[in-house]
């Protein structure tokens, strides 16, 4: 029902067309602009073997940390299993037991790729594969598959700085001669993983303070409404500066900051809502029936109550995208050679006559933000078309 | 009214205690103290003066004792605290501070009101025209587009670019002068009135919507009164309930600044004072800062929800 509201909208539906190109580049990013080569088939002589075999391996994927791994192993794995399932619908009308045998067979899918992940172990590989790329001897079948871009956004390069864009650097270098459309596209990763991480803190704490405010009300609801109203006294960038100032500079600091200064719009409204429906026949039928409170809370009157905290959180991703830009913007973000949105804006500002430092990562970060905007209100416009501005 | 407006005050000093004392935790948790400031640029100092510095601060003090301290200070003695950074009294730092942020913020708000307002009933009266369309994608744009950026286009542009206009500070050195002043002014408010005329004209141009489609603007109309004046004496009135909550919520804002808008403009407002205070570990202007940030985000809720009230009699506040 919501979708089909959602996708009537036309400018809704570019705007999430938008976030998932930006997903889709986020987990491609590793084999869309790296200097390490995708695939490599290469001779090699194992201790004690007298002549070399050609082995393959597949550098960029051995690069990529290990969360990072895990979700597009992940995704991909969804991928399957979803595409799985519509031909097996399209075989019979009802494939393989039901929707548990499903929801097992999911479940250890996504076991099963993540067991082998998270057993690996991390290797430092400082192989210089540009060098070894031009040594390898193709008649006898050694090979390399590089990315199509091929900078690693970590690559400093001292002989190339601040060059405006051009065909070999498309948006030109920073001012140690990092390929800036590398870093923009590695940083779209970090942006989104932000996002979403920051935006599920805020809802679970959210979610939980509200439900409980709106659900017992009374000293509770006074209690924990006085802490909402603590918390948004404060402008949040300064609380943002005032924590980040002590921490250690790193991402998931950044995340779990965000998330905590982030979370008062959502349980104002989960508390209006609980506050709404506590009263209504079927919360008194489930307490009837002996539901617990918390059986009460999260399975009956939730469902009913999440729609406009849903909205907030769309919003609040692109908050929090903005949010962690601002703060690497000032200084107080992730260390400077992670390549970040804000952490390029950073460089640009303290050398603002290289326009194109500027320029393009604050257009990724406006593009992105601007998406997830219209994606929120097309939410917002499907949920309650009330709403409607 | 009355019985609510005191017990909302109480409640307010409530939530400041509460606020003040996570601030002072918080603050102490920073690294980096008084004493380590004056002693870092002295070499030779011995270990039983900053013991008896120490003493003389109440850095030795117990949290609770340190918080007591602190608030009979200010309270009792009507004594802010002295910044070690700046070297001044706080009162003597902040006054120019607040000065500035209000000049800047004062006027992009007011700014911002004379052309959201108007620009929001017009194109309530004219949905679907092209003025519509184009304000709404002004408005998008507006709220989606990170200030910071846009400020650094803006500098670009205009100062580096073109030298128009000054890209930084509050005055020529030097020049003391309103033109001076006005024409460091313009840039940070541009950036400010953008954000701010987005929010404020996609409210008003809903909630214009909402009222011209009220069955008493149909029968204002239906008897024969001029749509001028139904738009500016019935529907108008009802339409602006919002928008002074919103306006009254954005007070604040006024005072704390733009944090970032100063800091790319190096206006030297409340924003920048805050985050040199708390980069710098220089407490006791940061406190105070907050506090009073704090006491004018209450008080101007407070004073959103009895504007709402004066301005539509049907809502009661218990």
């Amino acid at each position: 029902m919501v979708w089909r509201q959602f996708r009537k909208n036309r400018l809704a539906m570019s705007g999430l067309g938008v976030v998932l190109l930006l997903a889709t580049l986020a987990l491609g990013s590793s084999y869309l602009a790296n200097d390490r080569p995708i695939l490599l088939r290469k001779l090699v002589k194992a201790p004690g073997a007298t002549a070399a075999t050609l082995r393959v391996s597949f550098p960029a994927w051995d690069s990529c940390p290990k969360p990072e791994r895990l979700a597009q192993a992940w995704v991909l794995a969804l991928g399957c299993f979803w595409l799985g399932r519509r031909i097996a619908r399209r075989v019979s009308a009802r494939p393989l037991g039901g929707p548990a045998a499903a929801r097992i067979a999911l479940g250890l899918l996504l076991a099963g790729v993540a067991v082998p992940i998270l057993w690996s172990k991390d290797r430092l590989d400082t192989t210089d594969y540009p060098r070894l790329a031009t040594k390898l001897k193709a008649e006898q079948g050694e090979f390399a598959l590089f990315p199509p871009i091929r900078y690693s956004p970590y690559g400093t390069d001292l002989d190339s700085i601040y060059q405006t864009w051009s065909r070999t650097h498309w948006l030109g270098t920073d001012n140690v001669g990092r390929d800036l459309f590398t870093r923009i596209l590695h940083g779209t990763k970090i942006s989104l993983c932000i996002g979403l991480v920051a935006v599920a803190i805020e809802l679970l704490i959210g979610i939980t303070l509200g439900a409980l405010a709106g659900y017992f009300a009374r000293g509770v609801d006074l209690v924990i409404s006085r802490i909402i109203e603590v918390f948004m006294c404060f402008p949040t960038m300064f609380l943002l500066i005032t924590i980040v100032a002590f921490l250690p500079r790193n991402i998931f600091v950044i995340m779990a900051v965000i998330g905590i200064t982030g979370w008062t719009p959502v349980a104002r409204l989960i508390r209006g809502e609980f506050l709404k429906v506590r009263k209504q026949d079927y919360v008194a039928a489930a307490q009837a029936l002996g539901a617990s409170h918390l059986r009460t809370m999260f399975r009956h009157i939730l469902p009913n109550a999440i729609a406009p905290a849903l909205v907030s959180a769309t919003f609040g991703i692109a908050g929090a995208i903005l949010a962690e830009s601002t703060l690497t913007f000032l200084g107080f973000g992730v260390d400077p050679s992670t390549p970040t949105w804000g952490e390029a804006l950073h460089e640009a500002w303290e050398n603002y006559r290289n326009w194109w430092l500027a320029v393009f990562p604050g257009l990724a970060i406006f593009i992105t933000v601007t998406a997830y905007n219209l994606v929120g209100e097309g939410l917002r416009d499907a949920i309650d078309p009330r709403l409607k501005t | 009214m009355r019985s609510f407006i005191l017990r909302r005050l109480l409640q307010t000093i409530v939530v400041l205690f509460v606020l003040s004392l996570a601030l002072r935790a918080i603050m102490d948790a920073m690294p980096g103290n008084l004493v380590e400031m004056m002693i870092t640029s002295r070499p030779g100092v011995k270990p039983e003066d900053v013991s008896r510095l120490r003493k003389q601060y109440g850095l030795d003090d117990s949290f609770p004792v340190a918080y007591a301290k602190w608030v009979r200070m200010i309270v009792v003695d009507r004594d802010l605290g002295y910044s070690m950074y700046y070297k001044q009294p706080v009162s003597q730092v902040l006054g120019p501070r607040l000065a500035a942020s209000v000049k800047l913020m004062g006027i992009s708000f007011l700014v911002s009101l004379a052309i959201a307002i108007p620009l929001g009933i017009y194109v309530a009266l004219r949905q679907y025209s092209i003025a519509d369309y184009l304000t709404n994608a002004f408005a998008f744009a507006g709220i989606s587009i990170p200030s910071f950026w846009l400020g650094l286009m803006m500098m670009y542009l205009f100062s580096v670019r073109l030298h128009w206009l000054p890209p930084d500070k509050m005055h020529t050195p030097g020049d003391e002068s309103l033109g001076d002043l006005l024409q460091h002014l313009i840039l940070p408010s541009l950036v400010l009135c953008v954000q701010e005329i987005a929010t404020w004209v996609r409210y008003m141009r809903a909630s214009m919507l909402e009222v011209i489609q009220e069955d008493y603007v149909r029968t204002a109309r239906a008897k024969g009164v001029s749509p001028g004046r139904v738009v500016w004496k019935h529907a108008l009135r009802n339409a602006l309930i919002p928008i002074i909550t919103l306006v009254a919520l954005s007070i604040p804002g006024v005072l704390s600044g733009a944090i970032i808008t100063e800091s790319i403009f190096s206006w030297p407002g409340m924003g920048q004072l805050l985050y040199k205070s708390v980069v710098n570990s220089d407490t006791p202007v940061a406190m105070i800062s907050f506090l009073l940030i704090a006491v004018v985000t209450l008080l101007s809720n407070l004073l959103a929800d009895v504007l709402y009230a004066v301005a539509d009699p049907r809502i009661r506040l218990t």
